[in-house]
């Protein structure tokens, strides 16, 4: 409107002074002037038009652009409250989205089919739908917060059963353990929101079916193993029904009773194989003295088998039979480099009575893809070998190394009372010590243990 | 507990030579850079010429001693030819330049309460001559601009056996002059160690001499080494530095020996084992059984401490046995200490044993002879400068001969103790 007043003034403003300078310098001169000036407004005109259509486009933009984030926001929360729809009555919800719709169709913002209504919006000031957007927004909010507290006792409920449910499977020995830690930690999550409500439900519900498909896995494993000392098709049946239901904490029972019942006919391969496991880690802690992280790792594998108190723990037994595979194998290369070290050690010091029998072949002998029992009895015999081969060498070092300080204790000691027994030497190996200086020592002999001065 | 500082000031050649390898190859917080080199070397002649042997062994030790050197190293006294051998000269020649040397201590930045431990080779002239009387400044009136320091150790290198009478006419003037100066006790403590000693306890027979020197020096920076160690590890029962020198001052006997035993494996070497090994490598001659005190420290690895498989209590009651066996009397002597430290970075155990109040016989009966040799020689010949004066050298020697027939009295007096004891139980109807 005001573009058009300024145009009628500059017309009036133009003629004025067209009608001043016909009346001071004549009409030949003025029609120069008029025709330049009329020829420079066409110009600015032109410029005018083109820049002005272009920043009515961006507006127009711009409100699309609020009008569809209305619509999506709209969509979003409805979207939300319908998957609430299990646990809330979703209708007077809907209903009030569906009011806040029609307002904003017959404001001509949108269309029926709630789309943008682009020609209708060119009419309308930006400011006015900026408004709008706050109003509607302001709605939702409103909206999703009621939505929320109706939504929150439910899924707090909801998760705590799952909780309680995926506790007494932990305590009925199944090993989900770190799976109930996770769920629990899920279901202690801040959450305010619908939105995050919603969320919350979903990432418990998807860890509590971890948690029963791995009870369901453990238990298969059970029934496996139990079939041929029992018929179990009754517990097969039942675990069916867990199948069918797995997100039920109903089914739990199921699952307690399938384990009981199938651990009760596992009870003596359980005792068993745990037997044989403990005992085998034992004979192989006989070969790690010295090597402290061997011994460590060992002894926590142990403990771990050990910790195993029902046959529902058969299944972990066979991770725990790799891993001692795979610890024996360690001990044996650790073992193996120990001994090489040893010769390298010898040979420095100018011992060459040991000879070296290339320890690395025992190592090679041990493959971990045989049976346990096929490779337990194997690694023990290497075990004693390297061992054997690594006890000897190092006493042989230790020996040669120490003999220099030891020497003079027997020599002083030979020299206040004229014998000296390995007990008062006070030092490992010590008979070694004593006979090795009787062979460096014609003057002295060495029976039972006791170094003495001849004659 | 308060760490220990520790300064070393080594006069003459020889006791350079230890107290550069000490400090070049240790590093030890306790010490820093507080060592000072006291030479007469002639101005000609380069101040660094007798570390020589050591730069060729290890250069970097050539750039460690170009740091200290303008600071750290002094040249004292005016005679062209060094001491030639002359005690006498030596301590003139420290008298003279005092006022030099004492510059260069009191840069070193000592407190009354830090340590000073200072070296000597005995047989000499200069540190001979010098360290004496230096010790007897700085204790009891060192001047501007220094604190009297009373814990100044000494460690005195004893001549080889072999070597010629002046040697140990030197020896004995120093040692007396160690102990007592002017008729008052003098160093703090005095520890010796004998060349030929620690020669038969290496089994050094063969090889070149200057490959022996040096491992003679090597043995003698770890006896310096363990002596400062209870300062510079955080160890469980340190002997404080005031348990050093106060209670021998007391008792009137301040001379001992080390007795080491390094780099013991502790699997297969027990406390006990590592303690009868360290007696059997006293670095004097001595007499078994008289020597009446003992200072043990123990350097064990920090995960067998940790594991409680050497402890500070184990050590105690070993000590307790060991020293009944070895020391004078049947209640092992009168003063023991023992320390037991924890080293992260050991691996085995080092022990030392400082044997104190021992019978000076077995190091008088080596050099005595010699000494009279040279004392008999001696003539009013001579400049006034360098002049050995007769009644100076009989001051000396009855200085010793009072300090010996002390600690034979105390050695005496412990044995008849257990002698008596022993005749006691008897009495009773009791076997011993």
């Amino acid at each position: 409107m005001n573009e058009y007043v300024i145009t009628a003034l500059v017309v009036l403003a133009t003629l004025g002074a067209g009608l001043f300078l016909l009346l001071t310098f004549g009409i030949s001169f003025v029609s120069y002037i008029a025709v330049g000036v009329i020829l420079s407004v066409l110009f600015a005109s032109l410029i005018y038009t083109w820049w002005k259509s272009k920043t009515d486009r961006t507006v127009v933009l711009l409100k699309i652009e609020i009008l569809n984030k209305i619509k999506s926001s709209l969509d979003r929360l409805e979207e939300n409250i319908k998957e609430a729809s299990e646990f809330i009555d979703i209708e007077p919800f809907m209903r009030d989205l569906k009011r806040i719709r029609k307002e904003l169709i017959s404001k001509g913002f949108f269309t029926k089919d709630f789309e943008v209504n682009e020609k209708k919006i060119e009419k309308v000031t930006l400011t006015a739908i900026e408004l709008e957007s706050r109003k509607v927004e302001q709605q939702l909010r409103s909206l999703e917060s009621l939505a929320a507290a109706s939504y929150i006792e439910a899924v707090t409920k909801r998760l705590g059963e799952l909780l309680s449910a995926a506790r007494t499977l932990v305590e009925s020995g199944f090993s989900v353990s770190e799976e109930y830690e996770e769920l629990r930690q899920i279901v202690s999550m801040p959450s305010a929101s619908l939105a995050e409500l919603l969320e919350k439900r979903k990432r418990g519900e998807e860890e509590y079916l971890r948690i029963v498909e791995k009870c369901i896995s453990e238990a298969e494993f059970l029934l496996d193993t139990a079939e041929n000392i029992a018929d179990v098709a009754h517990l097969r049946k039942e675990l069916e029904i867990v199948k069918e239901h797995k997100l039920s904490v109903e089914v739990v029972h199921r699952l307690q009773r399938v384990r009981s019942e199938a651990s009760s006919y596992l009870t003596k391969p359980f005792l068993q194989t745990k037997k044989e496991i403990v005992s085998y880690l034992d004979k192989v802690l006989s070969f790690c003295s010295g090597f402290e992280r061997e011994e460590h790792a060992i002894r926590v594998l142990k403990d771990k088998a050990l910790g195993y108190a029902d046959p529902g723990y058969l299944a972990e037994f066979a991770a725990i039979k790799e891993e001692a595979k795979r610890l024996t194998l360690e001990l044996a290369r650790v073992l193996a480099r120990e001994v090489v070290a040893l010769e390298e050690e010898l040979k420095e010091l100018g011992m060459r009575k040991i000879r070296r029998k290339g320890v690395e072949r025992h190592v090679s002998k041990l493959d971990p893809r045989k049976e346990f029992a096929e490779f337990a009895k194997e690694a023990i015999e290497v075990l004693r070998t390297l061992a054997g081969e690594y006890n000897t060498r190092y006493r042989t070092v230790k020996i040669a190394k120490n003999y220099p300080a030891i020497e003079k204790i027997i020599a002083q000691k030979l020299a206040e009372k004229g014998e000296v027994s390995a007990e008062e030497l006070k030092v490992r190996y010590a008979p070694e010590f004593l006979k090795r200086y009787s062979e460096a020592h014609p003057e002295v002999k060495f029976e039972k243990n006791v170094l003495k001065v001849k004659g | 507990m308060h760490a220990t500082r520790w300064g070393i000031i080594a006069s003459g050649q020889g006791a350079n030579r230890i107290a550069f390898l000490y400090y070049a190859r240790y590093k030890n917080p306790s010490i820093a850079d507080r060592v000072l080199l006291l030479n007469t070397t002639p101005a000609d002649v380069k101040p660094e010429s007798p570390l020589e042997q050591i730069f060729a062994s290890n250069p970097e030790f050539r750039e460690e001693y170009e740091k200290i050197k303008r600071e750290r190293v002094c040249i004292f006294g005016r005679a062209p030819s060094g001491a030639g051998n002359n005690w006498v000269l030596g301590e003139r020649e420290a008298m003279a330049d005092y006022d030099n040397i004492r510059r260069y201590i009191a840069n070193l930045k000592l407190r009354s309460s830090d340590v000073l431990l200072g070296i000597a080779t005995l047989g000499g002239g200069t540190g001979n001559g010098s360290l004496p009387y230096i010790i007897h400044r700085v204790r009891k009136n060192p001047g501007a601009g220094m604190e009297r320091i009373n814990n100044f150790l000494a460690l005195g290198i004893l001549p080889y056996d072999f070597e010629a009478p002046q040697r140990h006419f030197n020896t004995i003037c120093g040692l007396s002059r160690l102990l007592r100066y002017n008729g008052e006790q003098n160093a703090a403590l005095v520890i010796l160690v004998d060349n030929s000693q620690v020669e038969r306890v290496l089994g050094l027979r063969r090889g070149q001499r200057e490959e022996r020197y040096q491992r003679i020096n090597q043995e003698i920076i770890k006896t310096i080494h363990m002596l400062i160690a209870p300062s510079s590890y955080a160890s469980r029962a340190t002997i404080d530095i005031a348990d050093y020198y106060q209670l021998p001052s007391n008792l009137g006997m301040v001379h001992f020996t080390p007795c080491l035993s390094l780099g013991n494996d502790p699997d297969v070497l027990s406390l006990d084992a590592i303690l009868e090994s360290a007696s059997t490598n006293a670095m004097v001659p001595l007499d078994k059984g008289t020597a009446t005190m003992a200072y043990i420290v123990v350097i064990a690895p920090e995960e067998k401490v940790a594991n409680g498989e050497i402890t500070q209590e184990d050590l105690e009651d070993i000590s307790r046995e060991w020293a009944a066996k070895h020391l004078a009397g049947s209640q092992g002597g009168i003063l023991r200490y023992t320390s037991l430290i924890a080293s992260p970075e050991s691996k085995s155990v080092d022990a030392m044993i400082l044997l104190g109040g021992f019978s000076l016989r077995r190091i008088m009966e080596k050099s005595l002879e010699k000494y009279y040799d040279f004392k008999d020689s001696l003539s009013d010949g001579s400049d006034e400068r360098s002049r050995i004066e007769l009644e100076r050298v009989e001051k000396l020697e009855k200085q010793l001969k009072e300090y010996i027939a002390l600690t034979e009295e105390k050695i005496a007096r412990l044995e008849n103790k257990s002698r008596k004891a022993k005749a006691e139980l008897r009495k009773w109807g009791l076997s011993s």
